[in-house]
């Protein structure tokens, strides 16, 4: 690939929590072409499902009839997501602790575990609110084995 | 969500037959989950051999029926792939589940 190309495509996801896995498939497509192993491309679609899971449920509050807009761009290093959405500005994305103890189970998290998630698998988050629009970026690096490149030609 | 359940020297295993326990499958997973506790049973084993993607709501899930257990009750997991278990290491909940290869060694751990 040239060192200056990168190339795209856009998803659009509908605000039911039941689309999010079309999402994860197609993201885990991705990185398996990318030559990602099988754990790290489950966790990079994990982390996507989980902020787009969190867009559904908080941004949307859990309405149907929005659209979550999901932009990949393939760099020579470098996978991206911009996760955009129109919804409720989203409270800072800074990690929460995840701290208990494993013994103590009736205080064991149900949930809050989603950003602990995309923060720990991502190599960069970065979250911004821009007029009515909210845009998280997530970035993950590329293994550096040799890669195949994005189709040329064929979109 | 599909759910196989047995019963094995009085321990109940299930096994959910969809690849995904995610987030639009976690309520329901939950429901039947808790519905096999009201009706008695205190030791389950968890098998995920036939899942292979589990995000935090379903992790969320399976804790909640550990929680609903309560004390004297035991939920394991078995047959749990290495990239689904990377979820559990990420949010140290390996450290709450004991984590078996498959539902006979699960069986042999809880009645050993």
């Amino acid at each position: 690939m040239n060192p200056e190309e990168a190339v795209a495509i856009k998803l659009l996801v509908g605000s039911r929590l039941a689309n999010v896995r079309f999402l994860g498939l197609a993201v885990h497509a991705f990185c398996t072409y990318l030559h990602f192993g099988e754990t790290e491309a489950y966790q990079v679609q994990l982390a996507l499902v989980e902020a787009v899971t969190n867009v559904i449920r908080h941004a949307y509050d859990g309405q149907p009839g929005q659209e979550v807009e999901v932009t990949v761009t393939l760099r020579p290093q470098r996978l991206s997501f911009q996760v955009k959405d129109t919804g409720r500005p989203l409270p800072a994305l800074k990690p929460p602790a995840l701290e208990f103890d494993p013994v103590d189970v009736q205080h064991l998290p149900e949930g809050g575990m989603g950003l602990v998630i995309v923060h720990h698998v991502m190599d960069r988050v970065e979250y911004r609110r821009v007029g009515e629009t909210n845009i998280l970026t997530l970035d993950k690096n590329i293994p550096p084995q040799p890669t195949p490149g994005w189709p040329r030609g064929e979109c | 969500m599909q759910i196989e359940e047995k019963v094995i020297e009085n321990i109940l295993v299930v096994t959910p037959l969809e690849k995904r326990l995610d987030a639009s499958a976690a309520v329901d997973f939950k429901g039947k989950m808790v519905d096999w506790i009201n009706t008695g049973h205190r030791r389950i084993i968890l098998d995920l051999s036939l899942v292979d993607f589990v995000d935090s709501s379903g992790l969320g899930a399976i804790v909640s029926c550990l929680k609903t257990l309560g004390e004297g009750g035991d939920l394991v997991i078995s047959g749990i792939e290495d990239a689904v278990l990377s979820l559990f290491q990420l949010t140290r909940m390996n450290r709450v589940f004991q984590i078996f290869p498959t539902p006979e060694a699960a069986i042999k751990g809880l009645t050993g």
